[in-house]
């Protein structure tokens, strides 16, 4: 602290103190840093609520459905109890001398779900059988139907009824081998410490932190409950190293320092840090010893953005509404953009992009159990943990890299076609 | 011990873009750091400017900081970092201007009849010419040395000496003119 004359005191003295800025400052300020997310967009409250909505979805979709199956059959019903009884009042007249408005009026009530029930008419009564008659009808009701000279009457459909009863709520006829699904997901990730081979008094410390994408999966479904499985999603990957009391070296037919990073080495020209506002950093001496090295502190922040690229292969099984799926399979993930930032203290961040000197793929191996439930016969909303193990991780043609093991935990919905 | 406890949890909170921490963050420190960026700059409208870049910076680099009681030493470096930023990307920091004619700008409203008060020493502040306000602000309110202002502006140390005694002259100068003209009114 500098020693300050009198004159010097009394300005410091009244230039001191606080003078709260315009209210609109904060309003200005909010919306540059970005408006807060909104209750429904926190992740909790996103996933609750697209389940919801999926399942309102379904729920709406199946409840049209059903009403629109329930139409058609009681307009289906409506024509064949009209034929049936046109039918049957011509019969009576022809074969009976009892006037026609009779067998009209006699009709039993035992009698008419049979004719309700849309069975064909036929001309002959050979096929008239105990076994062709649905489970219920007595054999009263068949005297009596007899007896009122329908004898012509034949039960066809009600095999195909009976078919029907047998298959679960959720049928597959009629679906398509193919379903889409459209996830988000959370992860956790595991990096192994980098071994770098710093100064005793130099420490390290590392952060990691990933932001996903929605992913898009594409599924074919064998028989036998095989599946396979094709997919595209994106990631950005942050990693930030915190190096303290490092040593930096300058050598002096380079003329730069390096700074060590999970990438190997970021160079700096010396005279680029001379002429910063960095006193820790002396010039490099140009007939002096080989090399030269200050301590110094600095962060390593390498953003890392990348396709991934999942194939996987797996069996499901249902259960009612539910389905249960094991999957297992690889990604190959490709980088698009790797930018690396070098912050020292006083010092304006230099930002340089590094995706060329990386290799851009890397492999990972993944296993899944993803708990499905179906709303209805085409739309689902599913719930899948997973873990990835890294095989091949990022790297650099100078350094081996790192590799990032990770558990997911992914939810969306799902359509079968 | 309790300031650090805060310090962390509000660090944390505004990390993960939480717009009541970040509300709090701005109320616990603006006043202050308004200030500041009054000091620095020409006018209250650069002031404002200066004001929410700097806090732009601050929200965008809070996970840099290494120890949550180094925050508000933290948020005032980055602070008076922009403020000098600002001055030399503007314009008015390649022209030269003549202490003297800072002097004439200084002279106060001669409607101010009261002894000068912290807002008039503040307005002559504002009128110094560019690099003479940050030699002034840098050694006198933030306590740097010439050698670290030398470093930091990259000027001489003797440059920075006769920057900051040509700012006190000015404003010296400029006090006396409206103490003469408040005996003579």
């Amino acid at each position: 602290m500098q020693e300050l004359d009198a004159f010097e005191k009394f300005l410091k003295e009244q230039l001191k103190g606080h003078q709260a800025p315009q209210e609109l400052m904060w309003k200005r300020l909010h919306d540059v840093i970005g408006k807060p997310k909104v209750w429904y967009a926190k992740s909790l409250y996103k996933y609750a609520l697209t389940a919801i909505t999926a399942a309102g979805i379904g729920a709406g979709s199946t409840f049209l459905v059903m009403n629109q199956q329930k139409e058609n059959a009681k307009g289906q019903q409506a024509l064949t109890l009209q034929a049936a009884q046109s039918y049957q009042t011509k019969e009576v007249e022809n074969n009976t001398s009892e006037p026609t408005t009779s067998s009209k009026t006699e009709l039993s009530p035992d009698i008419k779900p049979f004719i309700v029930a849309n069975f064909p008419l036929q001309e002959s009564n050979a096929l008239l059988t105990d076994e062709m008659l649905i489970n219920g009808a007595n054999s009263s009701s068949q005297e009596v139907f007899k007896e009122q000279g329908l004898q012509t009457l034949c039960i066809n459909p009600l095999l195909i009824a009976k078919q029907n009863l047998k298959s679960g709520p959720i049928s597959k006829n009629n679906l398509s081998r193919l379903s889409i699904q459209i996830a988000s997901r959370k992860a956790a990730n595991i990096l192994q410490a980098q071994s770098y081979s710093l100064n005793n008094s130099a420490s390290y410390k590392q952060r990691i932190s990933t932001a996903q994408m929605p992913t898009i999966q594409l599924q074919y479904h064998f028989p036998k409950g095989w599946f396979a499985a094709l997919g595209i999603g994106q990631q950005n990957l942050s990693l930030t190293e915190n190096f303290t009391k490092t040593n930096v070296y300058s050598y002096d037919d380079q003329e730069h320092y390096q700074f060590t990073y999970v990438f190997g080495q970021r160079q700096i020209s010396d005279e680029q840090l001379e002429n910063g506002p960095w006193p820790n950093f002396p010039p490099n001496p140009p007939f002096g010893s080989d090399t030269s090295h200050v301590h110094t502190n600095y962060i390593s922040d390498v953003q890392l953005q990348f396709l991934e690229f999942p194939i996987n292969f797996g069996y499901e099984k249902g259960f009612g509404n539910f389905g249960l799926q094991f999957s297992t399979g690889l990604t190959c993930n490709y980088l698009t953009n790797a930018q690396q930032t070098l912050s020292i203290p006083s010092y304006s961040p230099s930002q340089v992009n590094i995706v060329q000197k990386l290799n851009r793929w890397s492999l990972n191996q993944q296993q899944s159990i993803k708990l499905q439930y179906f709303a209805n016969r085409h739309l689902g909303v599913f719930l899948e943990p997973s873990y990835i193990f890294q095989w091949k991780g990022f790297s650099s043609t100078a350094n081996q890299g790192f590799k990032l093991n990770q558990w997911q935990l992914q939810t969306g919905i799902s359509w079968k076609f | 011990m309790k300031e650090k406890q805060l310090y962390h949890d509000l660090i944390n909170a505004c990390i993960r873009n939480e717009a009541r921490a970040q509300k709090e963050l701005y109320d616990l420190f603006a006043p202050a750091m308004f200030k500041v960026c009054l000091r620095y700059a020409q006018d209250e409208a650069a002031a404002q400017d200066i004001f929410q870049d700097a806090f732009v910076k601050i929200y965008q680099n809070l996970h840099r900081i290494e120890s949550s009681a180094h925050l508000p030493g933290w948020i005032k470096k980055i602070v008076v970092y922009t403020s000098i930023d600002y001055l030399r990307s503007s314009a008015k920091y390649a022209q030269h201007q003549s202490i003297e004619s800072a002097y004439s700008l200084a002279a106060p409203d001669p409607t101010i009849h009261q002894q000068l008060g912290a807002e008039e020493i503040l307005s002559l502040v504002q009128q110094l010419p560019p690099r003479s306000r940050m030699v002034f602000n840098l050694y006198v309110m933030e306590g740097y040395s010439h050698k670290e202002i030398g470093d930091l502006l990259e000027i001489s140390e003797g440059t920075s000496k006769s920057q900051l005694f040509e700012a006190k002259k000015a404003l010296q100068k400029a006090i006396d003119k409206n103490e003469r003209t408040q005996m003579i009114g």
